[in-house]
């Protein structure tokens, strides 16, 4: 290894030693605690957003400063945590909604220097100074301004309204959130959903889900509990909204008690104290329906300006942006094509409607179909489509006109219309075969004039009734009784088959029990025929002979063995088996001549019989 | 004797279940489903604008006439009225159910399996005509066959139900408090999957699942 000389050495060291120092500075200097808060002025209703980060190797908690005036929500935080050689650092983050509810300048500690928020005068219920005042953007306008939290006199609860802005059209919807904060262990159940009375507004429908959060109120942990919907406005004025909302609290109850229980001083501050009052269910708890108002919101609904409203408009209030598309370039005359119009943004979609092409030159058109999907929980975001559909009467290149959609736009203050461009198809003729695909028509006169009386020529007409019909449209093969049709022929077709089977199997074991018998007898003929030769008894020998002989022959000839004699063996055998005609004629002689016989070679006539009996009986 | 027999005893079992079953549904005949009823009950369905209606009539006279291309036509004309994506389906869904009507092929069945049986107990009688027998015992099989591939075809058809009403939510639970997860096309068509009280947990094409208010849908073969 080649080690660097001595004098380059040292300046690199003192650097490697610099960039430590350096570092350990550094990192020295990110822990702490970072406040920020943005904007520095605000008027009285509006909220500004403190954001405190806590950086360094300890995790510190992050708890909101407690200032006389103003309140802090927590509404976002984030945790990092990162270890980079061994070294861990983490990073954390609240952001809390700065809610003013007097005039005054704040100083919030915590930072080096302190922050300062300045909240002037202003406020709900005062109509907006200018317009630049007023929010004008759609981001600005989505900022929610909560109302003032106004807690019960026992500290358990509050109801609050959040709005985007104060000041409405008639018609125009707005997001709005209710929130219900309860402290954990003091209200027992919500007994209802929110609500408000009046028939100024009105509120979708809200869920029975709320977004739940926590959040320190005067340094009490509270439960909210976030309905997001939209508020509507129906009648014009200045109104005031206080929203309802029924809750089931917990209350403690003591029981009355003498001053002086035990008249002994020591003993009745032991008696009166609390831990004992509580064990011994001295201190009771009860519970109680009660109703929790909002503070109430002062809102100012204008009506719709009745100058320059543009015919088609429907009532949408809110920004919205339109798109139009043709579901194909190319279609044929009579066949239907899909137009479709895009509106999107926010508003109220339910009084977005569209007629879109009431009537257009050479195109049959139908009334549009809705449907909306929203973005967000409360419909204010979304997208409502209107489909139609169009049939080109005549054939070559048409033009669909380009679609117009009014509404009003609540921050100008105007009615817009936004208009789509004008789409070109292609239109082909009819195909002559399709006349002819229509079935049933039997010219295509009588088909035109049944178009024509339905009103849809794409729609192919009516059949004749023939009265061929099905009590069930369910099929047949899975109807119960039906299925019991193919069960029954299965069934019967099994039967049969083993009927015919066993039937066989019978006939095969009696002609089997027959061969039995025959090669039993015609074995013990043969043993006769050897005791006869041995005792020389020619009788018995050739007589034994003859009986295995005729139940050969039976067997071959297929006729009854005692009917074999002479005249069958004459008529049935060829000259090469005289030696069974001799058989058949000494054991005649032995039989009737009633005299004594000489068997002779009887190994020979043994010979004759055995090989009777090994011919193969024919079919 | 035996071949007598068995073919009396085929006719005997054969009656039977004809005439078992014709006596569970001759008094309903008259109030029944046709094709020409069902097609013309839609085409009045598409006129009064009501295209889910529309939808599930043609779907039930596609049923009793699979290859009827007005009923074909007049349903593609509506589903794209309605925006709906064109009919689809499997190969063996296609083809198996386009020979003829479910309740025709279920004969077809029938006389298949007559002519299977009897060829057999034929082959066992007579051997040496064993060859044709076969045959007979092979068209006989088809026949099942066919029929069985329509009933494995159909079977799908059976849970199917079509959206009735204009924009009907699919809900998380079967409550109609419950969120909603996404709204129905009118004429869409769902699968059932099970029913609890009022609602009917179905799922789309797509496989999304969801309850529906059982009013809003209809199936496309009532029980």
């Amino acid at each position: 290894m080649k080690l660097l000389p001595p004098r380059r050495l040292h300046p690199q060291l003192g650097a490697i030693a610099a960039l430590l120092v350096l570092t350990a500075g550094a990192a020295h200097g990110e822990s702490g605690v970072t406040e920020q808060i943005e904007p520095a002025e605000i008027t009285l209703g509006e909220t500004a957003q403190l954001t405190i980060a806590t950086l360094g190797s300890t995790q510190t908690p992050i708890t909101p400063p407690v200032i006389p005036g103003l309140e802090f929500v927590a509404v976002g935080q984030s945790s990092q945590m990162e270890s980079i050689n061994g070294r861990t650092t983490s990073k954390s983050s609240v952001v809390y909604e700065v809610i003013p509810q007097r005039v005054g300048i704040f100083t919030i500690p915590g930072g080096s220097p302190p922050l300062v928020l300045r909240v002037r005068p202003g406020g709900a219920s005062a109509p907006p100074a200018s317009p630049a005042a007023f929010s004008t953007s759609p981001a600005a306008g989505s900022m929610m301004v909560a109302s003032a939290t106004q807690l019960t006199q026992d500290g358990s609860a509050f109801v609050r309204l959040r709005l985007p802005k104060h000041q409405l059209y008639i018609g125009e919807s707005m997001p709005v959130d209710i929130q219900v904060g309860v402290r954990d262990g003091l209200v027992a159940t919500l007994s209802g959903l929110p609500s408000f009375g009046g028939d100024s507004f009105t509120l979708n429908n809200l869920s029975t889900k709320p977004e739940e959060t926590q959040e320190i109120i005067r340094g009490q942990p509270f439960i909210v509990l976030t309905w997001h919907s939209a508020l509507a406005a129906v009648k014009p004025g200045t109104s005031s909204l206080t929203i309802d909302t029924p809750l089931t609290v917990r209350m403690q109850t003591m029981r009355p008690s003498a001053a002086n229980p035990s008249g002994d001083p020591v003993l009745d501050e032991f008696f009166n104290d609390p831990f004992f009052q509580k064990f011994f269910g001295v201190v009771g708890t009860t519970e109680k329906e009660i109703t929790l108002a909002s503070p109430p919101t002062t809102i100012n609904v204008m009506a719709l300006p009745a100058q320059s409203r543009p015919e088609g408009f429907s009532g949408a209030v809110g920004h919205f942006k339109i798109a139009s598309e043709l579901s194909a370039a190319t279609t044929t005359v009579g066949d239907p094509l899909t137009l479709r119009m895009h509106v999107s943004g926010a508003g109220n979609f339910d009084r977005v409607r569209s007629g879109m092409l009431h009537s257009a030159h050479d195109w049959k058109t139908y009334p549009p179909i809705a449907t909306f999907t929203a973005a967000d929980s409360t419909g204010y975001h979304g997208e409502k489509v209107f489909e139609q559909a169009a049939i080109a009467k005549e054939p070559g290149t048409q033009t669909l006109p380009g679609l117009a959609f009014s509404y009003f736009d609540p921050d100008s203050g105007r009615y817009e219309t936004a208009q789509t461009p004008p789409i070109s198809v292609a239109v082909m003729p009819a195909a002559a075969s399709s006349s002819a695909a229509n079935g049933p028509v039997p010219n295509d006169d009588e088909g035109k004039a049944r178009a024509g009386r339905f009103g849809s020529p794409a729609l192919r007409p009516d059949y004749a009734d023939t009265g061929n019909s099905v009590a069930s449209l369910v099929p047949l093969y899975f109807q119960p009784p039906f299925l019991a049709v193919p069960s029954a022929l299965a069934l019967a077709f099994t039967a049969a088959w083993f009927w015919l089977r066993r039937r066989e199997q019978a006939a095969n074991d009696s002609s089997m029990a027959l061969q039995r018998a025959t090669s039993q007898a015609t074995a013990m003929w043969l043993a006769q025929m050897e005791t006869a030769a041995a005792t020389g008894d020619a009788q018995v020998f050739f007589s034994s002979a003859r009986l295995a002989l005729r139940q050969a022959l039976a067997a071959r000839w297929h006729v009854a063995p005692q009917s074999i004699g002479l005249e069958d063996i004459d008529a049935h055998l060829g000259p090469d088996d005289e030696d069974v005609r001799q058989l058949f004629a000494s054991a005649d002689e032995a039989t009737y001549s009633g005299c004594d016989s000489v068997i002779g070679d009887h190994e020979h006539w043994k010979q004759v019989v055995l090989r009777q009996l090994n011919e193969r009986p024919t079919r | 004797m035996t071949a007598r027999m068995s073919i009396a005893l085929l006719t005997l079992a054969l009656g039977a279940g004809i005439a078992h079953a014709a006596t569970g549904v001759a008094p309903q005949i008259s109030a029944g489903y046709s094709a020409p009823r069902l097609f013309d009950l839609a085409n009045a369905n598409v006129r009064d604008g009501k295209p889910g209606m529309a939808v599930l009539n043609y779907e039930r006279a596609r049923l009793r006439a699979p290859n009827d291309p007005d009923i074909q036509a007049n349903l593609s004309f509506v589903r794209t009225l309605s925006g709906l994506p064109p009919i689809t389906g499997t190969w063996f869904e296609r083809q198996a159910s386009r020979f003829a009507s479910p309740n025709t092929l279920f004969w077809f069945g029938c006389v298949g399996l007559l002519i299977v049986g009897a060829s057999l107990l034929l082959a066992r009688k007579y051997p040496r005509r064993r060859l044709a027998l076969r045959a007979c015992t092979a068209a006989g099989f088809a026949l099942m066959a066919v029929t069985l591939c329509n009933a494995l075809a159909i079977w799908p058809m059976m849970n199917e139900a079509v959206v009735t009403a204009r924009a009907t939510p699919a809900r998380v639970a079967p409550v109609s408090m419950a969120d909603s997860l996404m709204a129905l096309r009118e004429g869409e068509i769902l699968t059932v999957d099970a029913e609890v009280r009022d609602f009917t947990l179905v799922h789309t094409d797509t496989g999304r699942t969801g309850w529906v208010a059982s009013a809003d849908i209809a199936p496309v073969v009532p029980r």
